[in-house]
């Protein structure tokens, strides 16, 4: 069974001019996969993350979590619901400035109630895998941006949930940032076989993922597995963007 | 779009941001009007007793406008400091700087302007209102509403100067940064105070010791260390928000079992954000709310008054002639109080004694009396009986006397006091062997003994074979009339005297004391000055109240992003609203509750200075102010949450 199950997903924006941003989506995410999802804007890309992350609700159709179906549940099971299967990385990393990025990374745990040292130990095992140790003490305006991302993808990790969620990670990084970043998130679903669900323009951070999915006003376009080459992975994508005809600056400026 | 058009509109569509600082404003300019048409009154300008109560509005009307300037200033800094961002995008775009004050200064002068206006025109409004209740307060008769063109010359003009002044002074607030450090404003870089044990610690002891110093006060050292103490208390308040208060959250923080415990985390960090920006205005809260507590707490005690006066006036009209007045003929002036009371229809007692005065050679102590007073026991015993008092003293033993006490604040200086051993001129000694119990003859009738720690003990009270032994220099005669309900007696021999009082130190040929007048003049002081507190007192809680809506409306957007997170992540909307609740609360309740503690220690130092209890009144006004709070509390928080939650998932 898979872990995520998107089922003829549709949601409809009801207003003046009703738009319909999904038009029965459907795919299936494995457990331990790394799956990007692509399409130029306005594709629909942010509302499908949304409905994942139970924060949207479909207007048909129906998104599985581990056999669970989260949009079925009150407001509040919801919110639990999310503590507890779902990590998120925002563009904007969204950690919490009156925090250090110890209290912002554990944050998830003391929700819930972990006892202390199995919190202390969970943070020394995530800060040591994304290499922040030195930065825990710190407060997020002491961080850089590649550095306050890691942290941010230890606090989506740290409480071991089911599928992490990522929405434009690299969106406000440099490139060579980015790079490093990615290759962290890619590390993290490898050694911790966390479940990973990107949303992204950006070619070089797809290129990270086992398989890319791709959409266009709010269709399911095609998909693409990335075999053994990133170099090809990602030269595939490329073809695949000006294909579909996004805008240009969904083209990445980097030539292989 | 004009220029003033665009101020306006900065204005007019930010109505929220400005709404507490409006309300605040021209509740100030409304209390200002509304205290000028008291003063300007004629009936209150007329009258010789009132006028006391114009000059104790007047001084409201001092406080109110300098604290306004304050309110004024600090409000219009913040607002200032929250539109950096704004004022860069402004000269980005080409406005010069000169634009940019005129525009600054026009906003300041559109809000200034329309809270002077809806002051002064809800002031018309309540006019009528507020003299009724003044009245009644006072206890005088209902005032005519009587409109005044001074009283709104003086609060327009002096409010006008008010916004005018500090609309300048906001260029220089303005500063003259370049538009990139204008962008920077907008971010949140902290600028985080060193917090070190020692400031801590000292803020503790600096409470601690003002504290002890005033509840150990005595009735003699409350004067002197009254000062002193005020300002180890407001030194130790002001450490205690920027020192201590953040030393504790940082002690709870290292205590990971407490602060990693589910929402702590959150509530905790989030408090100690706000507390670090809003440390000053929480001190100047506390402050303001402290004194506006004591000062209404005070004055609330007319009650005791009464009781008091009851205690210290046996007779409700004391008269003594003086002997030895040529020309003087004392019997008229006693027949003339005897025909005031029979035409005012009240029963009396007369009770006439003699007062000895003995010539004093030397004396142990550190004063010097040359003539003594002296009464006879039985007189003492006879004076008691007539006033209603009951008293089981013993007659002194020979060449002994109990000093007389001039009100029964004086039982609390007994302590200190040395006892003296007089040397009459006669050969006789007499030894202060203790007080008497009660006040057989009032204060102002006798002359005093020693004034040096305050108190006003009178003479003594001596056996009645030692009073037949010794020679006078010259014997007055006291006359007392007692009635039952002292305070109807108020204007009884005007002609005697003026203000209820001739004392025994002045020129006059007699002394005369009339309780009842005297009452009267004490208690529309103390209303005045309780009217006025509770007027200065509103106008603080409100400022105090704009203050806290403002900082939150200003924080509002970070909030809601930062709640916005942590509900993607998972927090439950109960979890969500007991944070915020809890850290609310902390910020409206702990400065109320410290300036509760601040004026709990002052009544305490206080009550030296009355015989009788305050704590009913105190409580009741803490109280009202605690209610008061709780409701202005309720309010926000509401509205906060439903602002935090507008868009929430």
């Amino acid at each position: 069974m898979p872990l995520l199950d998107v089922h003829n997903l549709s949601k409809i924006y009801e207003g003046k001019v009703s738009t319909q941003a999904l038009n029965h989506i459907r795919f299936a995410v494995e457990k331990g996969e790394f799956v990007g999802i692509m399409g130029p804007s306005g594709s629909g890309k942010t509302t499908l993350l949304n409905v994942i992350a139970t924060i949207d609700e479909p207007t048909s159709g129906e998104v599985m979590i581990g056999g669970r179906d989260p949009n079925k549940l009150d407001r509040n099971a919801k919110a639990l619901f999310r503590r507890k299967e779902l990590g998120f990385v925002f563009q904007q990393f969204n950690l919490l400035d009156t925090l250090t990025a110890g209290e912002n990374i554990i944050l998830p745990l003391t929700l819930a109630g972990v006892p202390v040292p199995e919190m202390e130990r969970r943070l020394q095992e995530a800060a040591a895998r994304l290499d922040i140790l030195p930065l825990l003490g710190k407060r997020t305006f002491e961080l850089s941006g590649g550095q306050t991302q890691r942290v941010a993808i230890a606090r989506a990790m740290i409480h071991r949930p089911s599928l992490i969620l990522a929405d434009e990670p690299t969106g406000s990084l440099d490139s060579k940032t980015a790079g490093e970043v990615m290759g962290l998130l890619a590390e993290v679903n490898e050694a911790e076989g966390a479940t990973v669900l990107m949303v992204t323009h950006d070619a070089v951070a797809a290129s990270f993922c086992h398989r890319v999915i791709f959409i266009k006003d709010g269709r399911f376009y095609s998909e693409m597995y990335r075999g053994s080459s990133r170099a090809a992975f990602f030269q595939n994508i490329i073809d695949m963007l000006s294909l579909l005809g996004g805008a240009s600056h969904d083209l990445s400026p980097i030539r292989l | 779009m004009t220029f003033r058009q665009f101020a306006y509109r900065n204005v007019t569509r930010n109505k929220r941001k400005y709404a507490a600082y409006f309300v605040c404003s021209s509740f100030s300019v409304m209390i200002f009007f509304l205290c000028a048409l008291f003063i300007f009154h004629p009936a209150i300008s007329g009258d010789l007793i009132l006028s006391t109560a114009a000059d104790t509005m007047l001084a409201a009307e001092a406080i109110i406008f300098v604290f306004s300037s304050l309110f004024v200033l600090v409000s219009v800094g913040s607002f200032l400091q929250s539109r950096k961002l704004e004022f860069g995008l402004l000269l980005m775009h080409g406005m010069t700087k000169a634009q940019l004050n005129t525009m600054v200064f026009l906003e300041n002068m559109m809000i200034g302007g329309s809270a002077i206006l809806s002051g002064t025109l809800l002031g018309m409004l309540l006019g009528k209102l507020f003299l009724m209740i003044g009245a009644g307060l006072l206890g005088i008769d209902p005032l005519k509403f009587y409109f005044s063109w001074q009283a709104l010359l003086l609060t327009i003009s002096s409010f006008a100067l008010l916004f005018i002044l500090i609309s300048l002074i906001t260029f220089v607030l303005i500063g003259q940064d370049s538009p990139r450090i204008l962008f920077h404003g907008g971010t949140r870089a902290e600028q985080t105070p060193r917090i070190s044990p020692l400031p801590a610690a000292a803020s503790a002891l600096l409470l601690l010791g003002g504290y002890a110093l005033a509840a150990s006060a005595s009735a003699v050292s409350v004067e002197v260390i009254m000062l002193p103490v005020v300002a180890i208390t407001v030194a130790g308040t002001y450490l205690f928000y920027t020192q201590l208060s953040l030393y504790i959250a940082n002690v709870l923080r290292r205590m990971r079992r407490f602060y990693w415990h589910k929402t702590n985390l959150i509530m905790l960090s989030g408090l100690s954000y706000r507390w670090k920006a809003n440390g000053r205005m929480f001190f100047m809260v506390t402050i303001v709310s402290a004194v506006s507590f004591t000062s209404v707490g005070v004055f609330a005690s007319i009650h005791t008054l009464s009781r008091e006066l009851q205690l210290d006036y046996p007779a409700a009209v004391g008269y003594v002639a003086k002997a030895n007045q040529a020309g003087y003929r004392p019997e008229a002036d006693l027949q003339g109080i005897r025909n005031e009371l029979e035409r005012l229809g009240l029963p009396y007692e007369t009770l006439t004694l003699p007062v000895k005065y003995a010539k004093v050679t030397s004396q142990t102590g550190p004063d010097r009396t040359f003539l003594l007073p002296l009464i006879a026991y039985t007189g003492y015993m006879q004076a008691l009986e007539k006033a209603g008092f009951v008293s089981a003293e013993q007659p002194p033993e020979n060449y002994e006397g109990l000093v007389m006490i001039g009100s029964q604040r004086d039982r609390s200086l007994t302590e200190s006091r040395v006892k003296a051993v007089y040397t009459l001129e006669q050969g006789i000694e007499i030894t202060e062997a203790g007080y008497t119990g009660h006040v057989p003859i009032a204060e102002y009738l006798l002359p005093e003994l020693d004034g040096r720690d305050g108190g006003d003990f009178s003479g003594m009270v001596v056996n009645d074979s030692l009073f037949q032994a010794i020679t006078a220099v010259y014997t007055d005669s006291y006359t007392g009339f007692y009635v039952e309900d002292f305070p109807l007696t108020s204007g009884i021999a005007s002609t005697l005297s003026g203000k209820g009082k001739v004392s025994y130190e002045s020129a006059s040929p007699y002394a005369v004391v009339v309780s009842g007048t005297l009452f009267e003049i004490q208690k529309i002081l103390y209303s005045t000055m309780l009217f006025a507190s509770l007027l200065v007192g509103t106008v603080f809680f409100i400022a105090a109240g704009s203050f806290l809506y403002f900082r939150l409306y200003t924080d509002l957007d970070h909030d809601r992003q930062q709640y916005s997170t942590l509900s993607k992540m998972g927090l439950t909307d109960r979890e969500l609203d007991r944070s915020v609740t809890l850290q609310l609360a902390l910020m409206f309740f702990i400065p109320v509750g410290i300036a509760m503690l601040h004026c709990l220690f002052a009544f305490i130092a206080l009550q030296r200075l009355f015989y009788l209890s305050i704590a009913a009144e105190t409580g009741a006004v803490l109280a009202g102010y605690l209610a008061a709070q709780g409701l202005y509390f309720f309010l926000i928080r509401g509205r906060y949450l439903r602002n935090l939650k507008k868009n929430l998932i």
